[in-house]
């Protein structure tokens, strides 16, 4: 079950944040009626912890009835992230700004899903510093799972 | 040293052929086969291949990494034709999620099995070709050696004595049930949010593929195969199927067993197929039967085991490793284990 919020963004157009599952039941029917043809639509994801299969054919569907708008989707989850590398076409002509993964620091121990752009080789080039100790962050997983190659 | 010399002090049921140029991967296969009572042979390539005596020979162990240009298919057809009938185990470690699945297309290749740190296209330094997982391969093997004619459940995959609990899934709102009873499980061992989300991704596709995929009536047609996947269905006393979960600390098991068998070689190949076009798998509209949830799966699991049993059972079972970073997980791969139609 996804919960979704909605609101105005600062270029004129939407901004919906959405958090939960993605499964069958996911339509994004309030993000299509909220959307005037032709406006801008930002998406959040970072709270999608996960997608089952039918939430790839619902989410790929609801994509696709967003029609000509510019979608712009911001630090999507590791949950997306994996799956939009073996399904490249799931997220239709969207551009993807950033990608929230998890990391750990090699220092603390601390573990926290952080932002990083979403092109290949961010998780190193632009790992972030752990906010409890200021070390720099270790990716916990492989970019090529996670982010373009 | 002797790193080949297991037939000295082991109960010897046959001997497996390893065909290697790496010690680390001697090594680690012949403790799986050792494990499991079974001698070795080596050669450096497919051209060097021993002879055996008949019935002696019970596994084929083919490292693709003897030639890393080479087509991995065509490696496989060069041993299969001078072993026919043997089951092969596949490994590689160079670009081995391509090479390795490349490999389905042969029916000799049972299993396939990634060695450690070699899943992924890492850098040189990041690399580490260390063999498979010697544990995990003795496991199959056993299977594939034993003649079991019945579904096994999750425990076979974790450490004995581990206690496994069993749920009844007779619709898609018991579906709903047995996995948040997984969650749950997964929850109280506080791990991290990957690692749940691959528990969860491979207990649903499998729960959903059992009741969508798997029934057939007396023709032996699939009943639900129309059916869009997010119409509810309730099903009969004789199609109800059985779920088994447990965790040992190493390893989170989930296996979902059906009573129809109906899962074949070609449905995996074509799933797992999907990882290897280069534009990206893509799902069906609607209905189910598009393998998109086996692919899931497999990508979700360090080990995807696959018992049918043509009309009487198919067994899916997917393995997490869960012990250590996501990182450590991930690097692991995923290995395929075919036991269809009670062959090896």
């Amino acid at each position: 079950m996804v919960k979704i919020e909605i609101g105005p963004s600062d270029d004129g157009g939407i901004r919906a944040t959405l958090a939960g599952k993605i499964d069958e039941k996911f339509d994004g029917h309030q993000i299509l009626e909220a959307a005037q043809p032709g406006q801008k639509v930002t998406l959040r994801l970072d709270g999608v912890r996960s997608i089952s299969s039918l939430g790839v054919r619902a989410l790929e569907r609801f994509m696709h009835r967003l029609g000509d708008r510019q979608v712009v989707l911001e630090d999507i989850s590791a949950a997306v992230a994996n799956q939009v590398t073996m399904i490249p076409n799931l997220l239709g002509t969207a551009t993807v700004k950033s990608a929230k993964l998890p990391f750990v620091c090699p220092s603390c121990g601390v573990e926290e899903p952080r932002s990083v752009p979403y092109q290949a080789g961010a998780a190193t080039s632009h790992a972030p510093k752990c906010s409890a100790c200021g070390a720099k962050m270790d990716f916990d997983g492989f970019s090529e799972e996670y982010l373009p190659h | 040293m002797a790193l080949l010399s297991t037939d000295s002090q082991l109960p010897q049921h046959g001997r497996g052929t390893v065909v290697t140029r790496h010690p680390a991967t001697i090594r680690r296969v012949a403790q799986a086969l050792g494990a499991v009572g079974v001698g070795v042979n080596h050669a450096l390539s497919p051209a060097q291949l021993p002879k055996s005596a008949p019935g002696e020979l019970k596994v084929v162990v083919l490292d693709l990494d003897v030639d890393p240009a080479a087509d991995p298919l065509g490696l496989v057809r060069e041993v299969a034709a001078f072993y026919p009938a043997i089951p092969l185990v596949v490994t590689a470690g160079v670009r081995a999620k391509k090479r390795l699945l490349a490999t389905l297309g042969s029916p000799a290749v049972h299993h396939v099995v990634p060695k450690l740190g070699g899943w992924l296209d890492l850098p040189p330094e990041q690399r580490s070709f260390d063999g498979p997982d010697e544990q995990d391969l003795a496991v199959a093997l056993r299977r594939a050696f034993g003649s079991e004619t019945a579904p096994l459940g999750a425990q076979p995959y974790l450490i004995q004595g581990f206690s496994t609990t069993e749920a009844v899934v007779q619709s898609t709102s018991d579906k709903d049930e047995a996995l948040d009873a997984v969650m749950a499980l997964a929850a109280a061992l506080e791990l991290s949010d990957e690692k749940k989300r691959r528990i969860e991704v491979a207990t649903e596709e499998l729960l959903l593929n059992a009741i969508y995929d798997a029934p057939r009536d007396a023709s032996g047609t699939a009943v639900h195969a129309k059916l869009d996947r997010s119409t509810p269905v309730k099903l009969g006393p004789d199609q109800q199927v059985k779920l088994h979960y447990g965790c040992d600390g190493r390893n989170f098991v989930v296996s979902v067993a059906d009573r129809f068998g109906a899962l074949e070689r070609q449905n995996i190949e074509r799933s797992l197929a999907k990882l290897l076009d280069p534009a990206g798998a893509r799902p069906a509209p609607g209905t189910s039967g598009a393998g998109l949830g086996l692919m899931l799966t497999y990508g979700a699991a360090n080990q995807l085991i696959a018992h049918a049993m043509r009309g009487r059972f198919t067994e899916v079972t997917a393995v997490m490793h869960v012990s250590g970073s996501n990182r450590t997980a991930l690097a692991r791969g995923s290995a395929l284990h075919l036991y269809l139609d009670g062959a090896a």
